[in-house]
């Protein structure tokens, strides 16, 4: 890439400072609302919620943070969504790089079948009608006061794509691999996980990011699950928590400030899978 | 590789520990550790968590028997009762307020979720001199068939306006409005005073039609249920919502206020840029402690109505009614906290909190009223009270609430809009009537003025 | 492809089980979160159930679709906001990424901006740009009006003829980011030899952007394509915190609409209606998909 530096006209320069500009400008567009959150979350209630176009608070506010983390509880619901976050990442990792190597090395009766199934299942969507037959189920088993199963359900609901992608991934590393493993004495699982799982990390990468993410923002379901114990609730679901719902004016400022926290340990998930992640999206989806 | 796999080892084991450590406490449970008897209750309210917290950790540490847990449920509130109820976990009580929304007791209690509340209880000297249970019992909204479900003991008054005095001032207006048509003459004055810098009335993008103008053509003797033919009828509608749509017209409404949060909309107000809000007693907390207004001076007037006259009800919305579930296991030991939570010292102490007014005449006399600031401003009035509750149908369509804001905004066909609502409202009630859904609530001797004095019939057709 | 599975088979019978043994905690997941909530659907949808009781009503919840006026101008504006979300997130992101992919200065910096927002949950952002679209003296009038680009304020949210284009912009800004990642991907895919030889053709960036980047990306187009056509007729979480559907059901797509019957609270819920809807409702998305994926396949013939 150095090299293409070298060889750049001024006619390519030129082309090159269009193109800070216009990212830059969108770069503004785009983080105008975050800055609005975080500064947002330093102003008084009354201050934030009259809006207006100035940005810098008054005064600010450091209380908030303060204030949303003792009432909120916010060092259990940390821990509630970093165990959704971390629980759906390894379910999904683990069930859809299986299922992503098994559906692109193996073939079996119904495989197509099976396989239709699962894509249909990423377009047929019920959306929230869903959770209350998922509940009912989880009721009888048991599981409808632990995050568990919430892990479950999101993973499940998620899985379609990221199995897609994997069996891509999968398809595009040469099955020459495989037979010399087997020749080397190696059984359909060893292969899996001696020789392809190494090989499978940047999509290892970018399942771990979606479901990652899916987990940590989910908010209808913890809502939910975690309606009898108050020390199972995520952050999606303390943050909201955080207005006041019954008589009088909501807190925004501390939500805001909530809001905020919560956003952090995304971003540091997001800069230990992005340079994987790039490379997994690339090769899964374009063999997929 | 390897660190991915470290990394996601470290987070596992950090989950585990805490996971563990999350779920030893089971909720629950009725037995707590130190074996007293838990109960368990369900709230949705926050604004006044801090006191409750401490009177119930008050109450835990003097009673040698029973242990008193709450929990607050912030969303869908009704419907988390009920998947609490058939998932098992149910609370042994929960709070609820006079016509809380989604909330229908009826229901509830054609289920067999509830339990009565005793006649010991309803019997007990100082619980009746509390709450005045007696005088408040009403069909449908804590009582079927005349047998109490729930008890309130505090009072969140009916609609009021809320006004600017100032930027009435500016506008030359000295009298606060008594009729829809002045309402809609001063909110156009303010705004032509205005002038772009404020305006005269708002709304906020949620239960708009309830508000205020609900209040006020209830006020002037207009309802959607007829209760001596036991039929849902709008017509009565028509003319109110006729003028309000001047409100839209005439540019007097605050800009963009139909889809703005009733929390940025008290920040307006405060602000002082509109002239007219309506709510109940509860802004009397949020412009002295929560947006002090301290600029300008703001006056609560009762409701308008069509001609300045009161020839129906205003609803107002009695508070802190506590319900039992019929799952609960050691009712003796709820029935107790019910108690203990409408104490003489209990409410007094809610009252003088500002929370909300006192709802029986003996408390009004006990609370030092010089603690609760403006919220005396919105005492009772005369013709404020509850209606029995209508049948709640499936309405194909928009609720009418909704349908009667949304041509109030758009300023379309309004008789149609009736029109439409009589005929969706009336086929769902024979509809739901038929399959057994619900009944067919009639009271022949309806009267507007006292709504809960007749006699209650529910028909199967 | 089938040949070649077949010859592992035959040599290898032994990953038999352990295929299924793979294969079980995903086929346990579909069967659980995916089927088995599909045709408990089925249960309600001849009856008027509202959480406790369900009354049998017949088809009257099937009559009642075919009538009701919201869900069908619903299913319009599903379309409507489907349409509008990928007509400007897909050409926009995808610009965004091949500047990006230039190696200009920065560039992992606005990498890391432009993904930014896809980390922050749908209701959160929702909610500000609520106070940015604010009518008075809010953000965005302000700063339009400033440079002159409007004469009065606009009601983002209120107004009938803007609120769908307000929406769709916060599904761009909320979802930019997510496709701006796939397109980077896509393009680091593409060997730099193929650029360098072009730029010895003499071809300029328009040129190399339509007879090279373009095909060269059309496989994973696609995919995109697909994700984001499945992903934009789903959405409607958003919605409810910004409009909640109005002004008078204006921006209500399908599933705000179901939500609204399930957890509305002014009314009853009905959920044996809802079911019905929601059948409906996967039944288009399916014909949409169904549709693309044939158009898709007809292309690739084409090309």
């Amino acid at each position: 890439m150095e090299r293409s530096h070298a060889i750049k006209s001024t006619k390519q320069k030129t082309e090159m400072w269009i193109g800070i500009v216009f990212l830059s400008l969108f770069a503004i567009a785009m983080l105008y609302p975050v800055v609005y959150i975080t500064l947002g979350s330093f102003k008084g209630n009354q201050e934030l919620l009259s809006g207006g176009a100035r940005l810098l608070p008054k005064k600010f506010v450091v209380s908030n943070y303060a204030e949303a983390w003792e009432t909120a509880n916010f060092s259990i619901y940390t821990a509630n969504s970093i165990f959704l976050g971390v629980g759906t990442m390894i379910l999904s990792v683990i069930s859809c790089t299986m299922a992503g190597y098994v559906f692109a090395r193996k073939s079996f009766r119904f495989k197509e079948l099976l396989y239709s199934t699962f894509v249909a299942f990423m377009f047929v969507n019920v959306g929230s009608v869903t959770l209350r037959p998922l509940f009912e189920l989880a009721v009888k088993v048991h599981l409808n006061t632990s995050l568990a199963f919430v892990v479950f359900i999101i993973a499940g609901t998620s899985q379609a794509t990221q199995i897609f992608l994997c069996r891509g991934y999968v398809n595009s590393i040469p099955k020459e691999l495989d037979e010399a493993a087997k020749i080397d004495g190696c059984t359909f699982f060893q292969i899996f996980y001696k020789i392809l799982f190494p090989l499978l990390k940047p999509i290892t990468a970018t399942v771990a990011l979606l479901s990652f993410r899916s987990g940590w923002n989910e908010y209808i379901l913890p809502l939910v699950f975690t309606m009898t114990n108050d020390l199972l609730r995520p952050l999606t679901v303390g943050v909201n928590m955080l207005k006041n719902n019954g008589d009088g004016a909501a807190a925004w400022n501390i939500m805001f400030a909530g809001a905020t926290l919560a956003i952090v340990p995304m971003i540091v998930i997001y800069c230990i899978f992005s340079r994987y992640f790039m490379q997994g999206m690339t090769a899964g989806a374009v063999k997929g | 590789m390897r660190k991915i796999i470290s990394i996601m080892m470290i987070m596992l084991v950090l989950v585990g520990a805490v996971y563990a450590g999350g779920s030893s406490d089971k909720s629950a449970s009725s037995q707590s550790q130190s074996g007293k008897t838990v109960v368990n209750i369900w709230t949705n309210d926050r604004h006044d968590a801090e006191y409750l917290n401490e009177k119930i950790a008050e109450f835990n540490a003097s009673n040698q028997d029973i242990e008193i847990k709450m929990t607050t449920v912030v969303e869908d509130y009704p419907n988390m009762l009920v998947m609490s109820y058939t998932s098992g976990n149910a609370p042994d009580l929960f709070y609820m307020n006079a016509r809380g929304t989604g909330f229908d007791l009826k229901t509830f209690v054609d289920a067999g979720m509830l339990v009565p509340y005793p006649d010991s209880l309803l019997n007990d000297p100082d619980f009746e001199k509390v709450t005045d249970a007696s005088k408040h019992i009403v069909e449908g909204i804590n009582a079927i068939n005349g047998v109490p479900y729930a008890i309130f003991s505090v009072l969140r008054s009916g609609t009021r306006m809320i006004y600017n005095m100032d930027l009435l001032e500016q506008a030359g207006i000295t009298e606060l409005p008594a009729t829809l048509q002045e309402l809609v003459d001063t909110a156009a004055a303010v705004t032509a005073a205005g002038n772009g810098n404020f305006y005269g009335i708002a709304t906020c993008s949620s239960a708009q039609f309830e508000r205020w103008l609900e209040g006020i053509c209830n006020k002037s003797g207009i309802y959607h249920y007829d209760y001596k033919n036991g039929r849902f009828d709008f017509s009565g509608y028509a003319e109110p919502i006729k003028l309000a749509q001047k409100f839209f017209s005439d540019g007097s409404m605050f800009p963009g206020s139909n889809t703005q949060g009733v929390d940025a909309m008290r920040a307006q107000f405060a602000n002082g840029t509109f002239a007219i809000w309506g709510n109940a007693s509860q802004e009397a907390g949020v412009f002295t402690d929560q947006f002090p207004i301290t600029e300008f001076e703001w006056a609560v007037g009762e409701l308008p109505s069509m001609d300045g006259n009161a020839y129906g009800t205003v609803d107002s919305r009695p508070q802190k009614g506590l319900h039992m579930f019929s799952s609960c296991k050691n009712q003796d030991a709820a029935w107790e906290v019910v108690k203990y939570l409408n104490s003489e010292d209990f409410v007094k102490g809610y009252v003088e909190h500002g929370y909300a007014l006192p709802l029986s005449e003996y408390m009004a006399s006990v609370v030092d009223m010089s603690k609760i600031g403006r919220l005396a401003d919105f005492a009772s009035v005369s013709y404020e009270g509850l209606y029995p509750a209508v049948p709640s149908v499936s309405v194909a369509g928009d609720p009418y609430a909704v349908a009667l804001w949304n041509v109030v905004v758009s300023g379309g066909d309004v008789d149609k809009v009736i029109a439409d609502l009589n005929k969706s409202y009336n086929e769902a009630l024979d509809r739901d009537v038929k399959i057994g859904k619900v009944k067919r609530l009639v009271i022949k001797d309806f009267n507007p003025l006292d709504p809960t004095a007749g006699t209650a019939e529910y028909l199967d057709k | 492809m089938k040949n070649n599975g077949r010859t592992i088979r035959r040599k290898k019978e032994d990953g038999g089980l352990a295929a299924v043994l793979m294969m079980s905690p995903a086929v346990l997941m579909l069967i659980i979160t995916s089927i088995y909530p599909f045709f408990w659907l089925f249960r309600y949808i001849l009856y008027d159930y509202n959480g406790f009781t369900a009354y049998f009503t017949g088809l009257y919840n099937i009559k009642r679709m075919f009538t009701d006026t919201v869900f069908w101008a619903s299913v319009g504006h599903t379309f409507e906001y489907a349409i509008l979300k990928l007509v400007i997130t897909l050409p926009l992101s995808l610009l965004i990424a091949v500047v990006i992919s230039k190696n200009i200065p920065g560039s992992s910096l606005f990498r890391g901006i432009f993904f930014l927002p896809t980390v922050i949950s749908a209701s959160v952002y929702s909610l500000i740009f609520t106070f940015i679209y604010a009518v008075f003296r809010g953000p965005l009038n302000t700063m339009l009006q400033s440079i002159g680009l409007i004469s009065a304020p606009i009601d983002w949210l209120g107004d009938p003829s803007w609120v769908m284009i307000s929406i769709a912009i916060v599904a761009v800004w909320g979802g930019l980011g997510n496709y701006m990642v796939y397109f980077l991907s896509g393009l680091s895919s593409i060997s730099s030899e193929i650029y360098e030889s072009s730029m010895i053709d003499g071809a300029n960036a328009r040129q190399t952007f339509f007879r090279i980047t373009l095909p060269m990306l059309s496989p994973m187009l696609k995919v995109i394509l697909l994700l984001a056509i499945t992903t934009s007729f789903k959405d409607y979480q958003s919605i409810l915190v910004l409009t909640n559907g109005g002004p008078n059901n204006r921006s209500h797509v399908m599933f705000s609409y179901i939500y609204n019957l399930i957890f509305s609270s002014t009314s009853t819920p009905q959920i044996g209606y809802a079911t019905v809807l929601s059948i409906m409702a996967a039944l288009i998305i399916g014909a949409v998909t169904a549709l693309y994926m044939v158009l898709a396949r007809k292309l690739d013939d084409v090309v």
